[in-house]
């Protein structure tokens, strides 16, 4: 399996802030990768980094990104526009605000296609991939408004998926949804990445969820990748503090009447970040160190997690 | 135990109607449920399957169209709104989205402080006591809604259901707005107040999860029909109806 993507120690932000602060990491062919965290953790400004859409004021400061092996970090706009939509697909939580009300299913997917191709021909291949996404025939000829939210995120990625990209960005797009629909949409997900050869990076707040559909699992906290590991693993048996409490606040992990443990203050936010590990404040085991440096990545069999407490740092 | 809540037969048809069509939705039919006094009863179902309507018709937010509401040993169904009045301070709603169910032009405080019966002095005594039980310090009383985190406002929209000394409140899917932490918080702090006060929720959310946590009994609704009812951990264990089957499968 050769290697999609690679983050290089990517820094994202302005003179002010910094959102994205050392992230690193790399998705291979055919994975589905999980990043997770709470609200304001930059999971969101993470995968816009990686298509290159970030709000005007931030910029990518330094680090690399690869993409296929090509370097894409100053690729111009012009250049990029070949990556975007047809190497790399995104679809997002609100189907409904990303489709246009004016214009039929069928057209909005078709405009999409890139290549040179004939009417009948393009309609052909629209039609061919609602049906891949469990819709029927009549959508194509449907407005976004005749559609239910589960069917509306469904054509979304069939507008992404359009020109067999290689690599489908995926931000929290079952958030909006019931659990019986979101089910249909992540089975679906799970299906593709064996028909259409992709990889996926798919954004969302619940690990549960993550640990069904992913091969790894990524724990965003305040702009920092934590943990990395494979997902029962990093499920079943985290290693950083701050993974663990996320896990110990899901309802399911206790019985009727039992008290959730839940994590004391909040996520910090970026313009007031602490001087070290961004954890710090809410951590119970913190060490000197902790509020000093941020910790570095540290390998444990074949997971990486940040956090002083691994390693000999703790005496210093 | 004591009933609080009997419904019987109830029914809602919304009329759609536009200058192209007219179409009649069956939000609720034939609703037949009781709810017992200090349980957590939860209402499970899919968006449009009628969840929100129950909630707001056993309050009579929304006029039912047949069938009967009894609220304790009193007939509400037709009850006129004045002398309605005086039940609605014992039962309070909290919605989904706190930001839109907060007024953005009153300071929480006194938004707390509406509810409440007393001088101008108790009203502002009582409100930060509430204010401070559901976590919100007495330095932000007058600070705005936008001022506050996604949590925090669930929070005070908790404090201003609380106002009136309410014994049944109506959770509208409280917590399916907030992060996983935060909802842990929140959870909490209804099991908290639930003892505190001794309150009956009804509680609607689509997250078996949180129900399985907390619900004592619960329903399941497909289409404006009951299709199940029973003790939550009879019904995860063994359901009988065919949805709610499909239901349990597709959790994660």
């Amino acid at each position: 399996m050769g290697k999609i993507l690679e983050i290089k120690n990517v820094v994202v932000g302005n003179e002010e802030i910094k959102i994205l602060r050392d992230i690193s990491f790399e998705v291979e062919e055919r994975e589905i990768i999980s990043i997770v965290g709470e609200s304001g953790c930059g999971k969101s400004i993470t995968l816009r980094t990686i298509i290159k859409l970030l709000p005007q004021n931030l910029n990518i400061l330094s680090g690399k990104i690869f993409f296929e092996g090509l370097e894409i970090t100053k690729l111009k706009e012009k250049e990029m526009q070949n990556i975007r939509g047809k190497k790399i697909g995104m679809i997002f939580q609100e189907p409904s605000s990303f489709l246009n009300p004016l214009f039929t299913i069928g057209n909005q997917i078709e405009e999409g296609i890139n290549e040179k191709v004939e009417k009948d021909k393009k309609k052909e291949r629209v039609i061919k991939i609602l049906e891949e996404m469990g819709l029927s025939y009549n959508v194509y000829y449907q407005y976004p408004h005749q559609l239910s939210g589960g069917m509306q995120q469904r054509a979304m990625i069939a507008m992404a998926l359009i020109n067999n990209p290689v690599l489908l960005l995926a931000d929290e797009p079952t958030t909006a949804l019931d659990v019986t629909t979101a089910f249909g949409i992540i089975s679906l997900l799970k299906n593709l990445i064996l028909i259409h050869n992709l990889s996926i990076i798919f954004v969302t707040h619940d690990i549960s969820l993550a640990k069904y559909l992913s091969d790894r699992i990524f724990v965003m906290y305040a702009g920092i990748i934590v943990e990395k590991g494979p997902s029962i693993e990093v499920y079943n048996s985290p290693l950083h503090p701050y993974t663990q409490k996320l896990i110990n606040c899901l309802p399911e992990k206790y019985n009727k009447g039992e008290k959730i443990k839940t994590i004391e203050g909040e996520v910090p936010s970026f313009k007031n970040l602490p001087l070290g590990c961004p954890f710090s404040p809410r951590c119970e085991i913190k060490n000197k160190i902790c509020e000093k440096r941020i910790p570095p990545e540290i390998k444990i069999g074949n997971r990486i997690v940040r956090c002083f407490k691994y390693g000999n740092f703790m005496e210093s | 135990m004591e009933t609080l809540w009997k419904v019987e037969n109830l029914r809602k048809v919304y009329e759609i109607k536009s200058e192209f069509k007219r179409e009649k939705i069956v939000a609720l039919k034939d609703i037949n449920l009781e709810i017992y006094k200090g349980e957590i009863f939860g209402l499970v179902g899919e968006s449009g399957s009628g969840k929100t309507t129950f909630g707001k018709v056993i309050i009579k937010l929304i006029e039912p169209d047949e069938g009967r509401i009894i609220y304790k040993d009193t007939d509400i169904t037709n009850l006129p709104e004045r002398i309605l009045r005086k039940y609605r301070r014992n039962f309070q709603i909290i919605f989904q989205d706190p930001y839109k169910s907060l007024n953005p032009r009153l300071p929480c405080g006194v938004t707390v402080m509406e509810g409440i019966i007393g001088s101008k002095k108790e009203k502002f005594e009582k409100a930060v006591e509430i204010l401070n039980m559901v976590g919100i310090k007495k330095e932000r009383f007058y600070n705005f809604p936008h001022q506050f985190s996604g949590g925090e406002r669930q929070r005070i929209a908790i404090a201003r259901a609380l106002s009136t000394e309410p014994e049944f409140i109506v959770c509208d899917e409280p917590t399916s707005n907030l992060d996983v932490s935060i909802q842990g918080q929140i959870l909490n702090l209804f099991i908290e107040l639930k003892e505190k006060f001794n309150l009956t929720y009804l509680f609607i959310t689509h997250n078996l999860k949180i129900i399985r946590f907390l619900a004592d009994r619960v329903a399941i609704m497909y289409k404006g029909e009951i299709v199940e009812i029973g003790k939550t951990e009879k019904i995860f264990e063994s359901p009988k109806h065919s949805y709610t089957e499909k239901l349990l499968k597709s959790e994660i």
